[in-house]
């Protein structure tokens, strides 16, 4: 027997790894709750601080280069004599970033004002580490009363939902993750439907062939499936297809929400009396 | 234990540069896997077990940052691993050039074990157009970004022991 071992001892080794690596996958995909294990908390913990500081680093970097390297470079011809307009446009430059970031959480502010809804404003720090997924991380986790699950919302509509949490960051599955899916419904006729994530976009599936859906229709979500509450956007219908046979519509919706400049969040904690 | 602690310190290094710093410097969702070349390199220089158990970490640690379910990268990684490892006896392990040739066909692997993994287990019919759109690209910055390991990782040491035995010491265990 332990000769058989000793021969086979590559092959052995090899399976017995894939296998528990096979196990550990599939043991964590049936995991209905607490999904964030030990090691990730681990991971997330360590590399918080890091993740931070760089942020905050390549902001004042990127605030250095705007307010005085760019200036320097545009008005080098006219540089002593407008010295003292430099200064001022260094704090010009300032207040609009600052005006821009307070107009960025007013609305966040006035969006939750409107829903009524208990929610936590949160900082987008790093992206998926792969192309192929599309999920963020924030800055706020369990310490701040984030759990797995929680809606994600910015102020033109929803954003994504939570689905690991550390105890200071927390990551968010986008609605264009190819994984994810809403109940929805197009506000103008209430056709019910399921939106997925293609990666960049969203295709309203489900959609009957009969329904009157028309390009520029707005879809919101039903308040169906227990995560999202109802009526927040999640865009607009961009293209309708409909074939001769089949009992579906091919529906595209550009999403609302420009993913690509996601900054400030929404976690949305729990609906208000 | 100085070599556990370097490689854990390497890894949580190459994952931050994945994760925070490259994507602020390329186009959208179009990012190198470091790990990835980690990977591939582990394949041609070290033995079953310790590779194996590598490469499975490195995956575990992309999961932490990547996807919706713990273990899929874990999975992935130890199979590109095995195959690798399977292969690199035929390989002349001598010609640095060969981990950009590796690099390349080790993310078209990727893609191809990540979508199948999906599909057996969980729903991702969706995956494959994003696959499509995405994996050539990736296979060409992961082949780039591993040119540039091979740039960066000291030339002489490289010159006097000549090929990617030489490399180990840079990422050694």
């Amino acid at each position: 027997m332990f000769d058989l071992l000793r021969k086979y001892r590559t092959v052995f080794l090899a399976t017995v790894m894939v296998l528990a690596a096979l196990l550990l996958y599939s043991q964590n995909l049936r995991r209905a709750e607490e999904r964030t294990n030990l090691f990730e908390r681990l991971i997330l913990q360590i590399m918080a601080p890091a993740q931070t500081g760089l942020k905050a680093a390549l902001d004042q970097i990127a605030g250095i280069w705007e307010r005085y390297l760019w200036l320097v470079e545009t008005e080098a011809d006219n540089l002593l004599l407008r010295e003292e307009n430099r200064q001022l446009r260094s704090e010009l430059g300032t207040l609009q970033e600052l005006r821009l970031t307070n107009d960025r959480l007013r609305k966040l502010l006035d969006f939750r004002d409107q829903q009524a809804l208990t929610a936590l404003p949160a900082q987008v720090i790093t992206e998926d580490a792969t192309s192929w997924f599309r999920t963020v991380m924030i800055d706020k986790g369990s310490d701040a009363g984030i759990r797995e699950g929680m809606p994600v919302v910015v102020a033109e509509g929803v954003a994504g939902r939570i689905i690991r949490t550390a105890p200071n960051q927390a990551r968010v599955l986008l609605i264009t993750d190819a994984s994810s899916a809403i109940a929805t419904l197009i506000q103008r006729n209430r056709s019910r439907g399921v939106c997925r994530g293609s990666g960049t976009g969203l295709s309203f599936e489900f959609a009957l062939r009969e329904e009157d859906i028309e390009v520029g229709d707005q879809v919101i979500t039903s308040g169906n499936g227990g995560v999202f509450p109802k009526g927040l956007p999640i865009g607009t219908v961009v293209r309708v297809e409909r074939e001769e046979y089949g009992m579906f519509q091919q529906v595209e919706v550009a999403p609302s929400v420009d993913f690509s400049r996601l900054e400030e969040v929404l976690v949305l904690l729990e609906e208000s009396p | 234990m100085k070599r556990v602690a370097g490689f854990f310190l390497l890894s949580l290094l190459l994952l931050f540069l994945q994760v925070a710093v490259l994507p602020r410097l390329l186009p959208d969702h179009l990012k190198p896997d470091l790990l990835l070349l980690v990977v591939a390199y582990l394949g041609l220089t070290r033995d079953w077990l310790r590779g194996g158990l590598c490469s499975w970490y490195l995956g575990a640690l992309e999961d932490v940052f990547a996807g919706s379910d713990f273990g899929l990268f874990g999975i992935t990684f130890l199979l590109i691993f095995l195959l690798v490892k399977t292969g690199a006896g035929r390989f002349n392990t001598e010609n640095p050039l060969l981990l950009l040739l590796l690099a390349f066909f080790a993310t078209m692997v990727k893609g191809v074990v990540l979508s199948a993994l999906l599909l057996l287990f969980a729903d991702a019919g969706r995956q494959w157009p994003l696959l499509l759109h995405i994996i050539l690209p990736e296979a060409l910055l992961n082949t780039l970004f591993a040119l540039l390991l091979l740039c960066c990782l000291p030339r002489r040491r490289a010159e006097r022991r000549g090929g990617l035995s030489s490399l180990s010491r840079g990422l050694s265990l």
